[in-house]
C-alpha cells in the first residue's frame, strides 16, 4: 500500500486531480483507524500519546524516498482537512452517545485527551470555519492546517505557499474572528 | 455577512489597532472608524475577542500541551536534505550530546518511529574499543525493563556506528527542572522509577556510570525512562587523560553529578550510580545542586571534601537523611544496593501521601465557603472623598458556614501523633474536626498566590467592549470598572487594602476585603477557591490607585484589629505607617512574578506574601 499511495502523491504532484480523489480515501481510513485506536482503552498507556496521528499516518503511508517536499506539503495540507472531518465526526457521535445513542461510546477522560482543550467546542467551531471560509478562505484554510493539522507557522507558510508573516497575521485574526463568532452563541 | 471589500476593511483596521499601544487603541479606532459606528463596533468586538483569546485554538486539536520534545520532535523536515543510514531514514534532530547527535528516524522496514544515535567518528576509530563498546551495550539492550529505554539495534555502516532505541515522546528530566519546581510527591516519584531503572541493571551487572537529568526521560502518562546506560563507558575509555580539563568537559558536560571515585579517576562499582542517583534527588526536590562552585576545580573540591548542601528546611529531614547517606564520599560507607535506597524512598512516600491526604481532609471542613454576589460599586478613589473614608455599602451577599470552634494547638498535636500511631485507617475519626493546621504537619510550607483582573472598560456611563482579563500592569482606561480574582493552592487569610492618598505623610488604608458585608468580616479563604472580590469602579481622572494584597498562613493582627468596624478604614496615621512598614517588609520577602501571555501575576514567598499593585489610569 505505501507504494500506491506514494505513486498517487506523485500524480496529484504532477496534476492529476483523479490522483487525489484516489488518494482521500486510503488517507482517511489510515487517519480514523489511527485516531481509534489512540481513543481506545488499550491504549492510554502506550507509547505514543495522540501527538502525531498526522505525522504518524505520513510515516506508515509513505514511502518516503521518493517524495518531494511539494508532495509531503500536499500530504499534510490533505491530512489536515481530513482530520478535521474525523474529529468533527467524533465530536458529534460523542454528542449522540451522551443524548444516549450509544454508538461510538468514549468515557469522557479519553474525550477530553482527543480535544484537549475543553473551552472548544468542535462543532461549533466547525460551523463558524465555514462560515469564515465563505468570506476568507485563505484564513479558513490557515485555521484548518495548524488546528486540525497540527501544522507550526513556518509549515503552514510553505504549504500554502505564503510568506511567515503573513500566515501570522492571518492566523491572528480569525482567531479572533472565530472567538467572537464562538462566544456570540 | 460583510462584503469582501468591507472585510478587507475591517481586517486593516484590526492589525493597524493592535500595532498601537494598548493606551492609544481606544482613540486610534475612534479616529479610524470615524464616522462609522458599526464598522467600530466590529473592529472592537474583534479586538476584545483577540484580548481574550489567550490561547484559544493555539494547541492542535488532538495534541496535549506538555510535549515539547515531541512537538519538536514530529515536525516535518524543511529542507530537501535526507538521509538514510541502514534502514532508517532520518527525518529530525532531536539533540546533541556528548554521545553524538540523536535523530527522530523511522524504520522503513518495521513502519515504527525511533530514536537513532549516530556515534561520532573519534570513538569509532580503535578497533578494540569499539568491539568492547558493542559487547556492552548490547548487554545494556537485554535489559528489559519498563523503566529503562529499550534498544532496538546495535548497527553499523560503512561510515558510522548507531544505536536505535524507542522513541519516547516527551521531555528530559532537565527540561523539565527548568520548567518548574517538581511538587514532593511527584519528584518522589521520578525519584523512585529511576531507582527502579538502576536496580534492574546493577541487578543484571551494568552501570549507568552518567546520571543525570539529561539522562532521564519523562513520559506525558507519567512514566520515568532512563536512557544510554553502559554508553559512558565509552566515552571515558576514549578520553585522553592530557585533555581532562578541557575535552572532557566538554564531552561529558558539567562533572555535577560525578561520584568523588569518578571524579578521581579511580575503578567504579554500582554505588557511583547511587551517589548520582544522590545529586539527582537533591536537584530534583530542591532546584539546586548540593556541591557547587565557580569554577570545575572547585566544584570537584566540593564533590570531593565538602559535604553536601542542606535542603531547604520545608522539605522532610527524611529526605536529607536519604540524600546525605547517598552523598557519603566512601563508596563502602554509602548505600549499599540501590534496593536500600527504594525502601528508604517508598517509606517517606507513604509518610507524605499520608500528610497530604490528612490536610484534604482537614480542608474540606477547615475554613468557611463563601459565596457572593457582587454589584459594581464605586470606591471613593477621589481625592477629596478619601479623607472621608466613606465607602459606599456594598451591595454584596456573602453566604457564610459558622465559624467552629478552634482545636487547642496541643490536642492537636496529640491528635496527629495519634493518628501516626494508629496508622490511616484512625483518619477519618478526625475529619469532622475542624481547624487542624496543616502547617503542623507539614512544616513552613511555601505560600502562593495567583491574581489577575478582570476589567469592564466603560464609556459614558455604558460597557465599552467585552471584559477581558489583565495583570494589572498596563494602564486602565479611566472609568474603567475591575475587581480582582485571586485563587491559591494553600488555604489562608486574604486581605486587599487601597491606600489613600498622602497628605503631609499621612496615609489612609481602606480595608476591601474582609468587610461586614464582604465574607463577613472574615479572611480565611479556601485552597483552589478561586475568589472574586466586589467590582470597583477608577475615577475617570488621570491616575495612580494603589492596592495591598496580603496572603497570610494566619491572621494578622493589626489589619484584624480594624475589620470589625461597620467602615473598615485605618486613619489613624500612626497605625497606618506601622502597618505600611509591615507590609513594606512582608513585600520585601515576596516574590512577584507577572506572566505576561497568561495575563496574570504569580505571587510567592514564605509566611505572609505581600504585593503593592499600582493601578495606572490614564
Amino acid at each position: 500500500m505505501p507504494n500506491e499511495i506514494s505513486q498517487l502523491l506523485l500524480h496529484w504532484s504532477d496534476g492529476d486531480q483523479t490522483a487525489r480523489d484516489k488518494l482521500l480515501p486510503l488517507v482517511y481510513d489510515e487517519l480514523r483507524r489511527l485516531a481509534r485506536n489512540y481513543l481506545s482503552r488499550e491504549r492510554v498507556n502506550h507509547t505514543l500519546q495522540p501527538t502525531a496521528l498526522v505525522h504518524e499516518a505520513y510515516l506508515r503511508m509513505i514511502e518516503q524516498q521518493h517524495i518531494s517536499w511539494h508532495s509531503r506539503a500536499q500530504f499534510f495540507g490533505l491530512a489536515a482537512t481530513l482530520m478535521r472531518n474525523i474529529l468533527v465526526d467524533h465530536a458529534r457521535q460523542h454528542n449522540a452517545a451522551k443524548r444516549g445513542g450509544g454508538a461510538f461510546a468514549v468515557s469522557l477522560s479519553e474525550a477530553d485527551r482527543f480535544g484537549t482543550s475543553p473551552d472548544v467546542n468542535l462543532i461549533a467551531l466547525d460551523e463558524a470555519l465555514q462560515n469564515l471560509a465563505s468570506q476568507l478562505p485563505q484564513h479558513a484554510r490557515i485555521v484548518e492546517l495548524r488546528y486540525f493539522g497540527g501544522l507550526r507557522i513556518d509549515e503552514t507558510a510553505k504549504v500554502m505557499d505564503v510568506s511567515h508573516a503573513t500566515v501570522e497575521r492571518d492566523w491572528a485574526f480569525a482567531r479572533a474572528w472565530l472567538k467572537k463568532e464562538l462566544t456570540k452563541q | 455577512m460583510n462584503s469582501p471589500q468591507r472585510m478587507q476593511q475591517i481586517q486593516e483596521i484590526f492589525h493597524a489597532t493592535l500595532e498601537r499601544k494598548l493606551e492609544e487603541r481606544h482613540t486610534f479606532l475612534q479616529r479610524a472608524c470615524a464616522d462609522d459606528p458599526a464598522l467600530q463596533n466590529e473592529v472592537a468586538a474583534l479586538l476584545a475577542a483577540h484580548a481574550d483569546a489567550d490561547s484559544f485554538l493555539q494547541t492542535p486539536a488532538y495534541e496535549p500541551a506538555t510535549q515539547h520534545q515531541a512537538e519538536t520532535a514530529t515536525q516535518i523536515q524543511m529542507t530537501p536534505v535526507r538521509r538514510t543510514v541502514s534502514h532508517y531514514e532520518i527525518l529530525s534532530l532531536l539533540g546533541k550530546g556528548g554521545m553524538g547527535e540523536v535523530y527522530l528516524a523511522a524504520d522503513q522496514s518495521l513502519g515504527r518511529k525511533a530514536a537513532l544515535k549516530i556515534l561520532p567518528a573519534r570513538y569509532t576509530t580503535d578497533a578494540d574499543l569499539v568491539h568492547r563498546f558493542e559487547r556492552e551495550a548490547k548487554a545494556a539492550s537485554a535489559l528489559n525493563h519498563p523503566n529503562i529505554l529499550t534498544v532496538y539495534e546495535i548497527g553499523r555502516t560503512d561510515d558510522s556506528h548507531f544505536i536505535a532505541t524507542e522513541f519516547i515522546a516527551g521531555e528530559t528530566l532537565r527540561q523539565r527542572l527548568k520548567r518548574t519546581r517538581v511538587p514532593l510527591p511527584e519528584a518522589l516519584d521520578i525519584a523512585l522509577q529511576i531507582a527502579a531503572a538502576l536496580k534492574a541493571a546493577h541487578e543484571a551487572g551494568i552501570i549507568h556510570r552518567d546520571i543525570k537529568p539529561e539522562n532521564i526521560m519523562l513520559r506525558p502518562d507519567g512514566y520515568v525512562k532512563v536512557l544510554d546506560f553502559g554508553l559512558a563507558k565509552l566515552i571515558e575509555a576514549t578520553n585522553n587523560p592530557d585533555e581532562a580539563t578541557t575535552q572532557t568537559g566538554m564531552i561529558l558536560g558539567t562533572p555535577s553529578y560525578m561520584s568523588p571515585e569518578q571524579a578521581r579517576g579511580q575503578k567504579v562499582d554500582h554505588r557511583t550510580d547511587i551517589w548520582s542517583f544522590g545529586v539527582v534527588l537533591h536537584e530534583l526536590v530542591s532546584g539546586a545542586r548540593p556541591f557547587g562552585g565557580d569554577t570545575q576545580a572547585d566544584l570537584m573540591v566540593a564533590i570531593l571534601q565538602h559535604p553536601p548542601a542542606t535542603l531547604p528546611s520545608h522539605l522532610p529531614e527524611q529526605l536529607q537523611t536519604i540524600i546525605t547517606r547517598a552523598l557519603l564520599k566512601e563508596p563502602q560507607q554509602r548505600y549499599a544496593s540501590v534496593s536500600e535506597v527504594i525502601e528508604d524512598l517508598k517509606t517517606l512516600r507513604r509518610k507524605v501521601e499520608f500528610a497530604s491526604e490528612l490536610k484534604h481532609a482537614v480542608q474540606d471542613n477547615e475554613v468557611p465557603t463563601m459565596r457572593q454576589t457582587a454589584e459594581a460599586v464605586t470606591l471613593p478613589l477621589t481625592p477629596d472623598l478619601h479623607t472621608n473614608a466613606e465607602l459606599p455599602a456594598l451591595n454584596t451577599v456573602a453566604t457564610l458556614v459558622p465559624a467552629a470552634a478552634r482545636f487547642p494547638v496541643r490536642a492537636v498535636l496529640i491528635g496527629v501523633a495519634l493518628v501516626s500511631v494508629l496508622g490511616l485507617s484512625s483518619l477519618y475519626i478526625f475529619k469532622p474536626r475542624p481547624f487542624i493546621q496543616p502547617v503542623l504537619l507539614m512544616s513552613t510550607p511555601k505560600r502562593e498566590l495567583t491574581w489577575w483582573l478582570t476589567v469592564q472598560q466603560m464609556r459614558g456611563g455604558k460597557l465599552d467592549g467585552t471584559p477581558f482579563q489583565s495583570h494589572g500592569r498596563d494602564f486602565l482606561a479611566p472609568g474603567s470598572k475591575f475587581k480582582f480574582n485571586l485563587t491559591s493552592p494553600q488555604t489562608g487569610y486574604l486581605y486587599l487594602l487601597n491606600e489613600g492618598p498622602t497628605t503631609g505623610g499621612k496615609v489612609s488604608l481602606n480595608l476591601l476585603f474582609p468587610t461586614p458585608a464582604n465574607n463577613n468580616r472574615n479572611a480565611a479563604v479556601t485552597a483552589h477557591q478561586t475568589f472574586q472580590t466586589s467590582n470597583y469602579q477608577l475615577d475617570t481622572n488621570e491616575g495612580v490607585e494603589s492596592f495591598w494584597i496580603v496572603w497570610a498562613a494566619n491572621p494578622i493582627d493589626e489589619i484584624e484589629a480594624v475589620k470589625a468596624t461597620a467602615k473598615p478604614a485605618i486613619q489613624d496615621a500612626a497605625q497606618s505607617a506601622a502597618i505600611l512598614r509591615r507590609l513594606n517588609e512582608y513585600a520585601s520577602q515576596t516574590t512577584i512574578q507577572p506572566d505576561e501571555s497568561k495575563e496574570l501575576t504569580k505571587v510567592s514567598g514564605k509566611q505572609v506574601l505581600a504585593q503593592m499593585v499600582k493601578l495606572k489610569h490614564r
